[in-house]
């Protein structure tokens, strides 16, 4: 199986290589046969792609531990789900998976413009080329998965070894979140290689106008969403196996996803001026390519060891390679804008400041100014030491106090933003859209703050909410009446219509609303109360109206590790709300141990116990949070998502303009059969 | 429209609820926990560690329980564990001297945002308003467009 992958893998070198060259040969003779050979030749690739991953998962399944990799994060007893997920859990795995990935997607691209965009196609193709290229030399010759081990003979020779059983898997990625979690992230990673590479395509080819961005606006989109799920699963991960009651604690590696993310988003927003109005072209590129160096720069920071991060691959040696291939694209893609500059320069009209265009503008600068500020805290302990000399940590206390005034200001905005004109906004039409929507913000601000509520980012947080809320309703509401007004029928249909008929617009407002969602759990963070004590059978502690009781400490064992629980009762004002069981296990390959949380959860506030160790005089140290609102933020998260599907929908106009030109595609057709029977 | 009022019913609700919470419990644990990092390597805060028996994270947090529980300020616990380690304990950096640079950076990069996207509002005001002014067409070139104009009809 191994000689299998390793030839997969050296077979995709070489007709990556010829699909480069093949491609941008195809354009410069204007040979489409070459163009076309190109394309195959990825094609292969993405097939020989999924031989290797396949002959290393045969591997992990049939636990052949002569591979350092199998006996790296396998073991024997794991679950049969675990081991599949192992292909992942590894540095040089994750790599041939994401490169895997990344063959996907090209071949799907490939197979999806066999007859469009064939001016763009030798462009994409040579970039996805060029960057498969990369990643499978540096699956193949620096980090390749199908190395044997090996012991050095007497004889001085070295002889094929295989241990009796694997290190195993670390216990903590052994959940359903953490095996479904690393894919969907690396999905959203990989999936913004598409817009860069017509991006690429676009400057190189000098077709600059709207054809790239149409192509790759659903693929912008499903990366976008990917990347959200998968940092929302990674949180949500966190958050029921790490034992720390929190979701999200500004990690390097959780910042690396992010960064794209937020990139992306400004993207998203600023493509709709361009679309619509022709305006912002530079800048849209500009977008995209930082978009896809930040991912890039994501996978450098999780696998060079640069800085140090608990979801971070050991180090490896191949970091300075990444930064060349930074480095390299961006140099490359400068170039390309500058060359571009002239056909990229557009014809701007603004008739006020105060219009859509602006507050696009504004949330652009602060979804950049977000990405700076996690890049720069990110970086800072490096540069420090390498500047200063002097090691700085920087950690949530200063990522809270940059990032909260920045993101209370977006909020501000997904609120103001769609209540602007687009080229100029009249005194009159801001009366009229603002009234209501600052009236509720104004009246939650002060009716919290007549309540006691004195934390100003919770309280900002709040109003700001139910602002934005009530905008997004309004909207539709307004939207739904007119609609029904015209068309009769009943009000829900007016608003199901509506929807579909302009599904961008209206998933836009269902995936802000999400993110109001999203900020409110958030901002329950600040009244977490927390509760520690070592309990014995029959004792019980209070917090706030909760009384945690031990009943028993129980034990038990499973193939894969044995485990220890605490039964506790939990009641809220006296009344019994349910019997949890916390747990520690302690898992036989790897030798570690784990604590699995138990919580109980509501709409108001989830009471999260864990179990965090036995004492010497058998008494149950448990550790309780009262963590309120904190569902609002998964609840968020499925809003998003189904904002974001409805936003992929095709909506009614165009699969009318669609239906229309297959028809006229038809008639000509027939015309055209006509004449030559004639 | 009925299941988006329950949804702002229950969130109003919640919101109440809050607004009269009781904070006799942890805040100044989590705000000394989450002031310093743990030493362990795992990148984490003292209030986030969550590595078993933690040789680093569960010394300080007994540390931090005690010292609270005796009154002492979360201030004053903060800068002791500075002193004692340096600092690479603190989860924020100093807002003074070199240090300040990671504090005052993303300021500076949104004021030069702000005003660069203040310069491209202007200069696209100014070009709509240099595309509205109608320019007055010369006599010779109406005499001439007339003259087109008839020897087309």
């Amino acid at each position: 199986m191994h000689h299998l992958g390793n030839f997969s893998l050296m077979a995709i070198v070489v007709l990556a290589s010829y699909a480069v060259v093949a491609s941008l040969l195809g354009v410069r003779r204007e040979s489409s046969r070459l163009v076309k050979s190109g394309e195959r030749a990825l094609l292969t690739c993405s097939a020989l792609s999924t031989v290797a991953c396949f002959a290393l998962v045969t591997l992990l399944l049939k636990s052949d531990f002569r591979f350092e990799y199998v006996a790296s994060y396998s073991n024997r007893d794991l679950p049969f789900f675990y081991k599949i997920s192992a292909l992942w859990a590894g540095n040089n795995g994750s790599l041939l998976f994401w490169s895997w990935l990344i063959f996907v997607f090209t071949a799907i691209t490939i197979l999806t413009n066999q007859k469009k965009n064939r001016e763009l196609m030798p462009y994409v193709v040579a970039t996805l080329g060029m960057i498969t290229l990369f990643f499978t030399y540096l699956n193949y010759w620096l980090c390749n998965p199908f190395v044997e081990l090996a012991v050095v003979t007497a004889a001085g020779g070295a002889q094929s070894w295989a241990p009796v059983d694997g290190r195993g898997l670390n216990p903590l990625l052994q959940h359903p979140l953490m095996a479904i979690h690393p894919p969907i992230l690396y999905i959203g990673y990989v999936g913004f290689v598409i817009p860069f590479a017509f991006c690429v395509a676009a400057l190189a080819s000098g077709r600059l106008g709207a054809e790239w961005i149409t192509s790759t606006r659903r693929w912008t989109l499903v990366a976008w969403f990917f990347l959200g799920t998968g940092l929302i699963l990674g949180g949500r991960w966190a958050y029921v196996e790490l034992g720390w009651g929190g979701y999200w604690a500004w990690d390097p590696v959780e910042n690396a996803a992010l960064l794209p993310w937020l990139t992306g988003t400004a993207y998203l927003h600023s493509v709709i001026i361009q679309e619509r109005k022709g305006m912002l072209k530079i800048w849209n590129v500009t977008l995209v390519v930082i978009t896809y160096l930040l991912c890039v720069f994501g996978t450098f920071l999780t696998r060079s060891g640069v800085v140090a991060s608990v979801h971070a691959f050991a180090e490896s040696e191949f970091a300075q390679i990444f930064l060349v291939f930074i480095l390299v694209a961006a140099v490359l893609c400068a170039g390309l804008i500058l060359y571009r500059l002239p056909e990229l320069k557009s014809k701007n009209e603004l008739d006020s400041i105060v219009s859509r265009e602006s507050s696009f503008l504004f949330n652009n600068l602060l979804f950049l100014i977000a990405s700076f500020a996690v890049l720069w805290g990110t970086m800072y302990p490096v540069l420090s030491e390498w500047l200063y000399d002097e090691k700085a940590t920087v950690g949530p206390a200063y990522f809270n106090k940059v990032n909260i005034p920045i993101g209370l200001a977006l909020l501000a905005l997904t609120g103001i933003g769609p209540l602007l004109a687009w080229r100029k906004s009249s005194f009159e039409s801001l009366r009229r859209n603002f009234t209501w929507p600052c009236l509720v913000g104004v009246a939650t601000f002060l009716g919290l703050l007549a309540l006691g509520m004195r934390q100003p980012a919770p309280l900002m947080t709040f109003a700001l909410s139910t602002f934005v809320t009530t905008t997004i309703v309004l909207e539709f509401h307004k939207g739904a009446r007119a609609r029904q007004t015209h068309r009769g029928g009943s009000y829900r249909s007016a608003l199901v219509d509506l929807t579909l008929v302009n599904t961008r617009r209206y998933g836009g407002y269902i995936v802000h609303f999400g993110m109001v969602l999203i900020f409110i759990g958030i901002a329950g963070l600040a009244f977490d109360t927390d509760m520690k004590a070592d309990l014995a059978t029959g004792e019980s502690i209070q917090i706030k109206s909760y009384d945690v009781k031990l009943v028993a400490l129980n034990e038990g064992r499973t193939p894969n590790y044995e485990w220890l629980s605490a039964e506790l009762e939990l009641r809220k004002n006296g009344k019994l709300v349910g019997t949890y069981e916390p747990q520690k296990h302690f898992y036989f390959a790897s030798q570690q141990p784990t604590s699995e949380v138990r919580r109980h959860a509501t709409f108001v506030e989830d009471v999260y116990l864990i179990f965090a160790s036995v004492t010497d005089d058998n008494k149950a140290t448990v550790q309780v949070y009262v963590k309120p609102l904190v569902r609002w933020v998964w609840i968020g998260g499925i809003v998003l998502f189904l904002g974001t599907v409805v936003t992929l929908v095709p909506d009614k106009r165009e699969l009318k303009l669609a239906r229309k030109a297959e028809s006229q595609k038809k008639v000509a057709t027939q015309v055209k059969k006509k004449y030559e029977v004639a | 429209m009925k299941s988006l009022s329950a949804i702002a019913v229950i969130l109003l609700l919640t919101l109440s609820a809050f607004a009269q919470v009781e904070r006799a419990h942890g805040p100044e644990f989590r705000a000394a926990g989450a002031a310093l990092m743990c030493q362990c390597g795992c990148n984490q805060t003292i209030s986030s560690c969550s590595m078993e028996h933690c040789h680093s994270a569960g010394p300080i947090r007994e540390e931090i329980w005690d010292r609270i529980g005796n009154g002492e300020s979360v201030a004053g616990i903060v800068e002791e564990f500075k002193e004692r380690y340096g600092l690479v304990i603190l989860s924020a950096p100093p807002t003074t001297g070199f240090h300040l640079t990671a504090w005052i950076m993303p300021i500076i990069a949104f004021v030069f945002g702000a005003l660069v996207i203040g310069r491209v509002l202007r200069a696209w005001r100014q070009q709509t308003v240099a595309a509205a002014v109608v320019t007055p067409i010369s006599a010779a070139d109406r005499a001439r467009i007339e003259k087109e104009l008839q020897d087309l009809s």
